[in-house]
């Protein structure tokens, strides 16, 4: 099945994409979604771990599994400094 | 605390139709905490004491150095090497002397968190770290304070006003959050003072019993502004299941 992810922030300025279509089989979990992103766009891998990603608007454990119809969207890192 | 309000002080935001003089006179009462006096702190405690907050707590014991002078308001050269909360109260009492400032010359950590945020109405974040972001989010959760989170680093800048109970906690939006202050990328100067406004907007939002926002994201060199509503999450460590680790550790 095809599953659309939108973009938010620099990863949509970066790829020049607002959102990304993936192919995902059934019982792929969010964690191949972002694999697949960061396949696609290498450079933000060092965000990887802690990538802002929700599915149905709501932040889910990454081990979760993905259905037909999901909403899911990545957003870069929170930041930190002052 | 004093109640009644300046009119003239502020006669040009009471004309602005989304306010008005009974909700001057809510900010007039209430008190807020500022965690941090650098970048976003003291430009956010510059905006308040204007907007007309009653009374305004500044916790740093930082000293100012000329790094500093870049991005933050009211620091000048011949401030360096005094303490950041000290001199904003000094400064913030000659611009409003209507309203209380008050400069707490100490680091808020687990053990003394919970006594500075005690009876205040919100708590802004003015921090430079995510480890007292995650205390600030825990010592909320756990008293029922709402607060601020503000983050910035390079161009880019966060704000999330957080009311526990009703909206997503801090640790609901990110399962982890990374450590490293994102002191490489550096911060540019003007984009403290923005994302202190969004903060300040946010934080006078929930003073009058509105709802804040969602997670704001802005871009100053691309001029990019989004939100993401992101829902609580059910089974978030902090708000979810009232584990208040940063507090406990
Ligand atoms: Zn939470």
């Amino acid at each position: 099945m095809k599953i659309t992810i939108k973009l938010i922030g620099r990863y949509k300025d970066i790829t020049g994409k607002q959102e990304l279509l993936f192919d995902i089989l059934s019982g792929d979990t969010l964690w191949h979604a972002v694999d697949e992103f960061i396949k696609r766009y290498p450079v933000f891998e060092k965000d990887k771990q802690f990538m802002i990603v929700t599915k149905n608007n709501m932040f889910t454990n990454l081990n979760e599994k993905i259905k037909e119809g999901d909403n899911l969207t990545i957003a870069p890192p929170v930041v930190s400094g002052g | 605390m004093k109640q009644t309000i300046n009119k003239e002080r502020y006669k040009k935001q009471l004309l602005v139709p989304e306010f008005s003089e009974q909700k001057q006179q809510k900010l007039q009462q209430s008190t807020v905490v500022i965690i941090g006096g650098g970048g976003l702190g003291s430009n956010s405690a510059n905006l308040l004491a204007r907007t007309g907050v009653g009374t305004i707590k500044i916790i740093d014991d930082d000293i100012i150095e000329l790094s500093n002078l870049h991005r933050t308001s009211l620091f000048t050269e011949d401030d360096i090497g005094k303490t950041k909360s000290m001199i904003l109260e000094e400064k913030l009492s000659m611009i409003n002397s209507e309203i209380t400032i008050k400069g707490i010359n100490t680091k808020a950590d687990k053990n003394n968190i919970e006594e500075l945020v005690h009876k205040t109405d919100i708590i802004l974040d003015g921090t430079d770290n995510i480890k007292t972001r995650l205390l600030i989010n825990d010592a909320s959760v756990k008293n029922n304070i709402p607060w601020v989170y503000s983050g910035v680093a390079g161009t880019i800048g966060m704000t999330m006003g957080i009311i526990p109970g009703k909206t997503p906690c801090i640790r609901c939006i990110s399962q982890n959050i990374s450590s490293s202050s994102n002191s490489d990328q550096g911060t540019f100067s003007i984009l403290p003072s923005i994302v202190a406004s969004i903060q300040c907007m946010e934080t006078i939002k929930i003073l009058l019993g509105e709802k804040p926002s969602g997670l704001i994201i802005y871009d100053i060199w691309k001029q990019c502004f989004e939100q993401m509503n992101i829902q609580k999450n059910p089974a978030c460590s902090c708000c979810g299941k009232h584990s208040f680790e940063f507090l406990e550790e």
